[in-house]
């Protein structure tokens, strides 16, 4: 085959994303296609960069939409303001008086003429507001995020956009994390199999964790990241954990097992959770 | 179990849900509208969708998944009603709207990266939001913390294969954009 600039345009798409050998050669010598692929590799830390800006003004109060808005809404928003600072003042000031219509803004705000569609038996009540529903029967998610939140100093680690993650990030889903270590490359290459072999199933995550801030291997294309001094739910270098969609670890392996076998005891786990590839 | 991968039938807290899913479907906003200061209203609008039609959730994707579609309906919506209006209003003549390209915008956050030229960054965020939304969204989806390709594909409803496909035509794009530019 002859790897020429035209050779390398055709595989562009994966050669953006990945260290090629037989493009090794051809971009040692051809200053126009290195620059090409550099180019398309800095194509998504900038997007990143993008994001996080754009996520930094959504997160920002809002300030005034514009002149022409705040003359035509203002004045009705400010009146509505009005009206709910009266009625909520109002029980407070004059006790005795029956209690306004409750107010509520809060999120998510359904229209109190609705019933909720959301199936709740023994919390039937004319009040629509979801929250209402709970003192009537324990819920089951403030136990389970306080569970996850126990949890958490057992598994924090930084993703590659310098987010911190733990197990809580990744409830409802099967996380699959391996310690890969740098000194034994198998593991990295073991855990990039059984990523590839999992990574069409939308119930599950991967997660190559680094001790240190170690350049991942190349040809590696798992999602990666680094521990923050956590114990990684015991899982030392070399190790590899599926955690089931509550936290629970489903199974322990290791990353220097013979490739074959790993998949094959990571594949009976995940069957064993009732996932299919 | 967990609340958010219940089945249908199963009743959900869908309050705690929400409040758990909401900065994820925050990110998911920011990446689908052009306005990111319409990112908050967005999903404000589609939790209340989303509550009112819980029981079209079959339970066959996580609920923030299931979610994050009706944010990536609603963020499109918005944005076209949002243009609508516009040129319903254009006679004022002094809007400051945020045009399409994002240039002008209500807030200008602190820079988080320091060595990072503005510049730059502003002119790759114009071309970003020129992309079309077939091209932007995934694109866009894949610097959401955490989203990955697999996942996109379920938000999106849309092949695997397509969204690889579509992130890297929006790469090229912008590629090409950027160096045309550069060389001028
Ligand atoms: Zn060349």
């Amino acid at each position: 085959m002859n790897v020429d600039c035209h050779w390398i345009e055709e595989n562009l798409e994966r050669l953006a994303f990945e260290d090629d050998r037989l493009a090794q050669g051809h971009l040692a010598v051809c200053a126009h296609c290195r620059e090409q692929i550099e180019s398309l590799r800095a194509i998504d830390p900038m997007v990143k960069q993008v994001f996080e800006y754009d996520l930094a003004i959504a997160r920002s109060p809002k300030r005034r939409r514009s002149p022409v808005l705040i003359g035509a809404f203002g004045t009705a928003i400010a009146a509505a303001l009005l009206l709910i600072v009266a009625q909520v003042r109002q029980p407070a000031s004059t006790p005795g008086t029956p209690a306004p219509p409750a107010m509520t803004s809060k999120i998510p705000a359904p229209e109190p003429a609705t019933s909720p569609k959301i199936q709740n038996p023994g919390a039937v009540t004319g009040r629509a507001k979801p929250e209402a529903t709970v003192p009537d029967r324990p819920s089951s998610v403030p136990r389970e995020a306080r569970q996850a939140d126990r949890q958490a100093p057992e598994f924090l680690v930084t993703d590659l956009a310098g987010y911190s993650r733990t197990l809580n990030d990744y409830r409802g889903y099967v996380l699959i994390f391996g310690v890969w270590d740098s000194k034994d490359p198998q593991t990295a290459a073991n855990l990039e199999r059984v990523y590839k072999s999992v990574s069409a199933n939308t119930k599950i995550r991967v997660l190559g964790i680094s001790e240190d801030r170690e350049v991942k291997p190349a040809n590696t294309t798992f999602p990666s990241a680094v521990n923050q001094g956590s114990q990684l739910l015991g899982g030392k270098a070399g190790d590899i954990v599926v955690v089931d969609a509550n936290g629970t670890i489903a199974f322990r392996g290791s990353l220097r097992d013979e490739s074959s076998r790993l998949l094959r005891s990571v594949q009976s786990a995940l069957t064993a959770l009732g996932i299919q590839k | 179990m967990t609340p958010v991968a219940k089945r249908a039938g199963e009743e959900i807290d869908f309050e705690a849900a929400a409040r758990e899913c909401r900065p994820f479907l925050l990110q998911i906003a920011v990446a689908s509208t052009r306005n990111p200061s319409d990112a908050e209203d967005v999903v404000q609008e589609a939790l209340l969708r989303g509550y009112r039609g819980m029981k079209g959730f079959r339970g066959d994707c996580p609920l923030r998944i299931w979610l994050s579609r009706i944010v990536v309906r609603v963020a499109i919506n918005h944005h076209r009603s949002v243009a609508r209006r516009l040129k319903r209003w254009v006679f004022f003549g002094d809007m400051e709207f945020p045009s399409d390209d994002g240039t002008i915008h209500e807030y200008d956050p602190p820079d988080p990266l320091r060595e990072f030229d503005r510049e730059r960054m502003l002119d790759v965020r114009k071309h970003v939001k020129r992309l079309p939304d077939e091209f932007r969204l995934p694109l866009m989806m894949l610097a959401v913390d955490g989203m990955t390709v697999p996942e996109i594909a379920a938000v999106l409803e849309i092949p695997e294969g397509t969204v690889k496909s579509r992130i890297f035509y929006a790469r090229k794009r912008l590629n090409a954009t950027l160096r045309t530019k550069k060389r001028r």
